[in-house]
């Protein structure tokens, strides 16, 4: 299982450069040098999703999460 | 020139509805809006409609390309919202529906400050009322909280158009500078376009209203200050920080989140980000793009405010913790809430990727590379939670013991609708971009965009395939700004006003008791020295004795006896001073 994962994660990156290798020389509207690494729109998608989500969820964990009944114990929401 | 406030179709509507037999309301209710958009579709950039008032002239409509826009898409949605709460034998809802999209239209073509504050107003309450509609004790106490912010918003944007008209001595609707009284206007605006920190009233109000009626709500507070914010100052530096940062405040919040319908609230925080940012760029290219990410925003976070609601009156369950295994018993909602998750997430032939990209692609060509690469950030949170975590979860999620009701065809009807609108827009975004403020020289799909988005939506599943397991959200509540009013409330609460109401009631006592007395005394002033009737009362007493005795002279008056001696004492006196005082 883990070993189709890992050849479908390469086998997408692949065609990920290699598309975006063919297209690249369309030009790119921005200036911005990540708009010229080939492969960039991929790593981008992979790696803010991960971090999106982990960090997120550390905020939660260590500040931001409490009970459902947070702001109804003690009529603690002025209701 | 023209005859009629393009509102009017729908407060006509609101104001019919009760007169009108139970079974022909849904029918009014649906063809209120629509009679709207077809009047709209007769008007030309240009035509006007005045009205004198003391020594200004109001102007109730203004017709412009912008307002347009924005006109058509609030009576469209608005006619959708109606097809699928169809099914509604609620008065009060339906009522509050249309007065709701009426202010909203009538604040997109509100030509003076005066009109756009009246409007405005109107939109607030109205919108309150139809979260009120729902009738629980979540929905009063979100709805107040809600009232409040927005009566709060409105007060200080009254501030600032009074100050603007006496500065300016015109109540003319223009651009304006972010100084002075524009700093005020701008910040009532922000509170409705839930700019953080003014943003928590929409996560806490919105899951809490009826399911049409958060149809609705999620197309017209928003975007009427999104709309106000593209005429009163386009090409603020200030916009395009908060736009940018409330993108990614709503992505942040809405991967938390366990509450359907919460998500969807926070994914409204984020997505007028782009909006504002789009205004905040200011060059047509952006002011189009924040336009048609309005118009297509509008379409298809109402289909997901729609499935969401299908959900929630199908089940009865709105949070993933206890939602699972939909995809047997609500397979058709998940088709078309795939419409909406893959259209807010910038897939290609739905309405999202021709106006999404519009506003990033105008970052990008006017150098404002990180702005487009945060907004970037945004697309693929927005995908991560709408596209991915919420239909994974709730459809594909554990099995669990859920009866599901029957969805009224309505609710079909309109999902349908709002699928076809999407796929139509993404299909030929030349219907689009038609009708924005400026003529739009964009092409989507080219091969690069095509590629690039591409990638980052199958690495985005990628990645969230490999994590589903710790996405799995926590049946817990997430602290947002609302917490500092939410706990200062109790302590303001008892050292504001019970505090203030204990010192009234004690001032109340002694005036009371002041005034007793001074009643007692005007009717009897000597008991001011009252020693002979019933000798000397405190003033407690006097104050608790409700009983005001009228002047007694008897009461006062001594035994004959007395007299008689102090007229003898006189006389012995008298008579003693002059045996004693006489020459001898």
């Amino acid at each position: 299982m883990k070993r189709r994962q890992t050849i479908l994660f390469a086998a997408a990156t692949a065609l990920a450069i290699g598309a975006e290798l063919l297209f690249l020389s369309d030009g790119h509207p921005g200036t911005a040098w990540w708009y010229h690494v080939p492969g960039f729109a991929a790593f981008f998608g992979f790696f803010v999703c991960l971090g999106l989500a982990f960090f997120a969820k550390a905020l939660g964990k260590h500040w931001l999460e409490r009970d459902e009944n947070y702001y109804r114990s003690g009529r603690a929401s002025g209701d | 020139m023209i005859d009629f406030v393009p509102a009017a179709p729908l407060f006509v509507g609101a104001l019919t509805l009760p007169l009108l037999p139970r079974a022909l309301r849904p029918w009014l209710f649906v063809l209120s809006p629509a009679l709207a958009f077809v009047l709209l579709t007769q008007l030309d950039p240009g035509a006007t409609l005045t009205w004198p008032f003391l020594s200004y002239e109001l102007v109730l409509s203004h017709v412009d390309r912008l307002s347009l826009a924005f006109g058509y898409v609030f009576t469209l949605v608005a006619c959708l919202g109606a097809i699928y709460g169809f099914h509604l034998r609620d008065l009060a809802q339906q009522v509050a529906a249309l007065l709701y999209a009426g202010a909203a239209v009538g604040v997109v073509f509100a030509g003076d400050w005066l009109t756009l504050y009246v409007f405005w107003e109107i939109m607030a309450v109205a919108s309150a009322w139809l979260i009120f509609t729902a009738r629980t004790a979540q929905s009063g106490q979100a709805g107040m909280r809600y009232l409040l912010f927005h009566l709060l918003g409105g007060g200080v944007l009254l501030a600032g158009i009074i100050w603007q008209t006496h500065e300016s001595g015109s109540l003319a609707f223009n651009r304006l500078d972010s100084a002075g009284p524009g700093w005020l206007i701008l910040l009532g605006f922000a509170v409705n376009a839930a700019i953080p920190p003014l943003h928590p009233w929409l996560a806490d109000a919105y899951p809490e209203a009826p399911v049409t009626g958060s149809v609705l709500l999620s197309a017209f507070t928003t975007k009427a200050a999104v709309y106000a914010l593209a005429r009163g100052f386009p090409g603020s530096d200030l916009l395009v920080v908060a736009g940018t940062l409330m993108a990614l405040y709503g992505v942040v919040f809405a991967i938390l989140e366990n509450d359907i319908r919460r998500i969807l609230s926070y994914h409204i925080v984020s997505q007028v980000g782009y909006m504002v940012a789009g205004i905040g760029i200011g060059t047509e290219a952006a002011l189009n793009g924040a336009t048609a990410h309005a118009f297509a925003h509008i379409l298809y976070k109402g289909l997901l405010f729609m499935a969401a609601g299908a959900v929630v009156h199908a089940t009865g369950r709105r949070k993933l913790t206890e939602l699972g295994d939909l995809i047997g018993s609500l397979p058709w909602v998940l088709v078309f809430y795939m419409f909406g998750a893959l259209s807010i997430s910038g897939f290609p032939l739905l309405s999202g990727f021709v106006s999404k990209w519009l506003v990033v692609h105008a970052a990008e060509i006017d150098h404002h590379d990180w702005v487009a690469l945060l907004l970037s950030v945004a697309s693929v949170g927005t995908f991560l939670s709408v596209g991915l975590k919420l239909p994974y979860l709730a459809w594909f999620g554990p099995k669990r013991a859920i009866r599901t009701g029957s969805i009224p065809p309505g609710m079909y009807i309109a999902m349908a609708l709002a699928s076809a609108a999407n796929l139509v827009i993404g299909l030929r975004p030349d219907l689009l971009y038609r009708v924005m403020p400026y003529a739009a020289d964009y092409h989507p799909y080219t091969a690069l965009h095509l590629v690039e988005s591409g990638e980052a939506l199958v690495f985005t599943g990628l990645a969230f395939w490999f994590i589903r397991r710790q996405m799995n959200p926590k049946a817990a509540l997430t602290l947002d700004v609302d917490w500092f009013y939410r706990k200062a409330a109790p302590w303001l609460r008892r050292n504001v006003v019970v505090a203030g109401n204990d010192f009234f009631a004690a001032m109340d006592a002694l005036t009371l008791a002041g005034a007793r007395q001074l009643c007692r005394l005007g009717a009897d002033p000597l008991a001011l020295f009252d020693f002979a009737g019933d000798g000397h009362r405190s003033f407690k007493r006097a104050s608790t004795d409700t009983k005001i005795r009228p002047y007694d002279p008897d009461r006062y008056r001594g035994p004959v006896g007395v007299a008689l001696l102090i007229i003898l004492g006189c006389f012995v006196l008298l008579l003693g001073l002059t045996l004693f005082m006489s020459p001898r």
